[in-house]
């Protein structure tokens, strides 16, 4: 196990420098001149010269990459050619803002998504079991950002029961402003006993978080479901049922226990899609989370933001399915 | 068709077990699939009874029927399976589980596939000793002085014991994946016969072992069967492994039994046009023939052959055999056979 | 030795005639799926609008981008069955035009990938040597990231464009085939009859061809149909951000974005291409699952 520790980090080390790697010479090779975009559009060409000059750009590649390699290891990412801040400081204020919305969807995709496979698992071929296909085939089918524009049609526009996009309402950020402790708004009000803004940001989270939902709860349902299935028709099962085991500690005591390493993949894959997910949700939802900044430096051709967005979201991505091996290493003695 | 059987006439035969005109149909993609039709057979105390055929002539089925463990598969079962005064079919699954695996056993062909991968071969006989052997657990804690954890490892390892695995304590923390499968055979062995159960049904039990684990196998099942006074119906497509150690041999062919007799009976008078080419089909020692066989395959069960379903590959054939299906009929003392030849004799 | 040469024809023609023969007998049973048989006519009836759009659409210059400023922001109505967007295009003719783009875009990616995909994990599986190996290692690579990721970041490299983001797609989408296939060719290669024709002396290429071809050949069409609903969301996911189909062209991705400006007031501009998107790939992947079920029947679907 420690071996297998080690040999894991060893390799999310590896694959962190060729990410890092690769993310350098492919932002330098983006279009368009790096020191014009960072002091804008109407700029001098001594000033355009000094930007160059500050930036580093003026030195050949290696050096730069080598000066890139040395800051990256400092946790120093560069200025954005957007905001002019670091890029740390910017990602480090918007990472808990998406994680919150990430998080509660990972929740509910996973309990739904296992709660809907089990059950339709159970009633197999049932009108339950049909329902509930037709269900997790279409959240599986529905383009998210088309799902978000639903959702804001239909509970703002139509209903009128959830707000349509930010994250407070503008009077309260005013009246009952949210102070930055650790980032999640949920968790700061709560600290700061601000209930007024907590309610008002639970309420604000509800349909980014539902849009972020779906999809992997569909993916995870069907998965689960088809996985349950195919343990009980497996041998083993069959043996423990002649040897008089009944039906309920087959099916949610020894069918679920093997069933469980294939869900909890599916449910390590989610998070990238979750992930990947956000940069439409908090567009649509408005939501200044990692996703909104990934994307506004996609428009803007922000390069230095883009290198550290992707470093973030290919370091999330990896950390989430090296966890995911461990827990599946732990729970089936098989895999060795 | 008769739907019941009296109950006097039932318990006349003293059979433990009596399986009576049992239909199994199941749905395919191809449409229903008669798999069984009017299987009858009894097994006595303490006998060995083999049930042979080809793969597909419904041998697994008949054992999978008897203590029903179909689960959720879609299909029907028709017809009585007596054990004990209950007819088996009937009973509720709490009452099924109740004699499932403690009254009547059952042993499987892949026995590394049949042990939970997931859990230690320790905890899956633990489970099994804590539901059967409560009296023993009390017995051993008064006996030695234990926990109850220690007295279930205790008899954990008698049992183990009994059926000749050795180096137990690394076997109680090892998964299914880490042993040979002639250990696994064993164990589960262990497992099926741990509460001394009437009867075992070893469904092609031993076919997916190497020849002399499979000696050792079959000897072990038949002293400790000896031993524990239980009744072995023993499915296998060996006609040899049958002659060796069954008292009684049954003939299966697509979903029916066609020919019952005691072993010696079977072997030196076979006859069943099936039987007799199965017999043909076995090469013997020191005998230079050209090998025969049956002709043809297992009939389609979706849509069988009318008549006896044997029809289309027998060579003695007549027009009956087409029309009608043959009953059951007693050719020689406790040797039946289900063929218009005989039949038609009487 | 001729003998043998000879039932090993015999054994190998059995293998894949028996297959064939079940396969055309288990296509019958889609005619019992009504769901299936409900989105194979759906998929027939837009594939065929697709093809004939120019035809089949009702103002089939403004399904390709002409404006039509008099009328712009028109609700649905008798003139305009799905009203207009804002340079007044009649949604119709834009949908029926944009599924060129979605449908055919989307059949361009899986069939590309699994063309490149499929050799390449015949020829890994077939050779465990060192060329096997380093597909193996690439294909790892690439499937240690999100697709939709790197086709993004691709885009953005090269500048976006509809033929853009199509190849962008393809480049982390055919390691799946090949992982698939490769998969697949290590346990067919177990098999006696690819073993006999081995020590029989029959070369590579040969035995990719004649045995190992046409067994990978199901699995591989059940995945292109299964990525077909996929593929479709993820041109819509890039045209969405502005990175694929650059407008005036119609696409389903980048009309929804078009309409998401004015979701509260024009809903219709968003919901249309949105639904229409979404029905077709719902389509796709219902009638992906029931072939899988009928071709591959007894592997668990995910």
């Amino acid at each position: 196990m420690l071996l297998f520790l080690f040999k894991r980090f060893a390799g999310l080390i590896a694959l962190l420098v060729v990410l890092s790697t690769l993310v350098f010479f492919f932002t330098r090779s983006l279009p368009g001149d790096v020191a014009a975009l960072y002091v804008g559009g109407t700029a001098k060409a001594e000033e355009i010269e000094r930007a160059r000059v500050e930036l580093g750009l003026d030195k050949p590649l290696i050096v730069q990459y080598k000066c890139y390699i040395q800051k990256l290891l400092q946790g120093d990412m560069g200025i954005s050619l957007r905001t002019h801040r670091p890029v740390m400081q910017d990602l480090m204020e918007k990472i808990p803002m998406s994680m919150e919305l990430v998080c509660w969807a990972l929740l509910f995709a996973a309990s739904g998504g296992v709660l809907l496979g089990v059950t339709a698992a159970y009633h197999q071929g049932s009108l339950l079991d049909e329902v509930i296909k037709w269900f997790t085939s279409a959240a599986v089918s529905i383009p998210i950002f088309f799902f978000a524009l639903l959702l804001q049609l239909f509970f703002f526009n139509v209903l009128g029961w959830f707000p349509l996009q930010g994250r407070l309402d503008t009077f309260l950020e005013f009246s009952n402003p949210i102070e930055n402790i650790t980032g999640f708004s949920l968790v700061d009000t709560i600290i700061t006993g601000n209930f007024a803004a907590f309610f008002n940001v639970a309420w604000h989270m509800v349909l980014p978080v539902a849009a972020l939902t779906i999809g992997p709860l569909g993916i995870i349902a069907r998965l689960t479901r088809s996985a349950l299935l195919d343990v009980m028709q497996q041998d083993y099962i069959l043996a423990a049922r002649a040897s008089g085991i009944s039906e309920w500690v087959l099916f949610f005591y020894y069918g679920l226990r093997n069933a469980l390493s294939p869900v909890l993949t599916v449910i390590g894959l989610s998070v990238a899609l979750i992930l990947l997910s956000t940069f439409y949700v908090e567009m649509i939802f408005n939501w200044p989370g990692i996703g909104y900044y990934a994307l506004a430096a996609i428009m803007s051709l922000d390069y230095t933001a883009l290198m550290g967005v992707s470093l973030m979201i290919g370091t999330v991505y990896v950390m989430a399915n090296t966890l995911m091996d461990i827990v599946r290493r732990i729970v089936d003695p098989r895999i060795k | 068709m008769e739907k019941t059987i009296p109950q006097k006439a039932r318990q006349k035969t003293k059979a433990i077990l009596e399986v009576r005109d049992l239909n199994v149909a199941f749905k395919t993609a191809r449409g229903k699939a008669k798999i069984l039709e009017g299987v009858n057979f009894e097994l006595f105390p303490k006998e060995i009874l083999a049930l042979v055929g080809e793969t597909g002539s419904g041998k697994s089925v008949t054992a999978k029927s008897i203590l029903n463990l179909f689960g959720n598969y879609p299909g029907q079962i028709q017809g009585q399976v007596w054990f004990d005064t209950q007819d088996l079919l009937t009973l509720k699954d709490a009452q099924l589980e109740s004699i499932r695996g403690n009254r009547i056993s059952m042993v499987f062909q892949n026995p590394q596939s049949s042990i939970n991968p997931l859990f230690t071969l320790g905890e899956q006989i633990s489970r099994l000793i804590r539901l059967y052997l409560v009296p023993e657990i009390k017995m051993a804690r008064q006996e030695n002085n234990l926990t109850e954890k220690q007295a279930v490892i205790h008899i954990a390892r008698q049992k183990l014991n009994e059926v000749g695995l050795t180096d137990i304590d690394r076997l109680l923390k090892s998964y299914a994946g880490e042993i040979s499968g002639g250990m696994a055979q064993r164990y589960r062995i262990a497992l099926a016969l741990l509460s001394s159960p009437e009867i075992l049904i070893a469904d092609e039990a031993t076919s997916a072992l190497d020849v002399t684990v499979q000696a050792h196998i079959l000897k072990l099942m038949k002293a400790l069967c000896q031993k524990k006074q239980t009744a072995i119906l023993f499915i296998t497509h060996d006609l040899g492994i049958a002659a060796q150690i069954c008292d009684r041999v049954a003939v299966m062919y697509a979903g029916r039994i066609v020919e019952v007799a005691k072993t010696k009976s079977l072997f030196e008078n076979p006859l069943h046009p099936y039987t007799r080419g199965l017999l043909k089909a076995v090469p013997k020692f020191g005998k230079k023939e050209d090998l025969s066989f049956v002709p043809g395959m297992i009939p389609d069960l979706v849509h069988p052959p009318k008549g006896c379903r044997f029809h289309t590959r027998c060579s003695q054939a007549m027009t009956i055999c087409r029309r009608e299906k043959p009953r059951r009929v007693a050719a020689e003392s406790r040797h039946d056979v289900s063929c218009f030849l005989y039949e038609l004799e009487k | 030795m001729e003998l043998q040469a000879e039932s090993y024809e015999q054994m190998a023609k059995q293998v894949v005639k028996e297959h064939r023969q079940v396969k055309w007998f288990l296509l019958g049973q889609l005619l019992k799926r009504k769901a299936a048989m409900l989105s194979l006519i759906i998929l027939v009836l837009t594939v065929t609008a697709a093809l004939f759009a120019p035809w089949v659409a009702p103002y089939p210059d403004q399904g390709m981008g002409a404006v039509n400023i008099s009328q712009r922001l028109s609700p649905p109505s008798n003139e305009h069955l799905l009203g207009t967007d804002i340079y007044g295009r009649d949604m119709l003719s834009r949908v029926i035009c944009g599924a060129r783009i979605s449908i055919f875009g989307g059949m361009f990616i899986v069939v590309t990938a699994a063309f490149i995909g499929v050799p390449l994990g015949l020829w890994a599986g077939y050779n465990e040597g060192k060329s096997g190996a380093v597909i193996i290692k690439v294909v790892e690579l690439f499937l240690s990231f999100p697709a939709t990721l790197i086709a993004m970041a691709i885009t953005i490299l090269f500048g976006a464009g509809w033929s853009t983001a199509l190849i962008a797609l393809v480049i982390p989408w055919w390691p799946w085939y090949t992982r698939l296939v490769q998969g697949e060719v290590l346990s067919i290669k177990q098999m006696l009859y690819v073993e006999a024709a081995r020590m029989l002396g029959y070369g590579k290429i040969y035995i990719i061809f004649r045995h190992l071809l046409p067994n990978v050949i199901t699995p591989v069409i059940v995945m292109i149909l299964l990525d077909l609903g996929p593929a479709i969301i993820a041109i819509g996911l890039l045209s969405f951000l502005g990175l694929g189909t650059q407008p005036p062209m119609a696409d389903w991705g980048l009309m929804v974005w078009e309409g998401a400006q004015n979701i509260l007031s024009e809903w219709w501009i968003a919901i249309v291409p949105g639904c229409a998107m979404f029905i077709v790939v719902t389509a796709f992947n219902i009638f992906g699952d029931a072939l899988k079920d009928i071709l591959t029947p007894g592997r668990s679907s995910g």
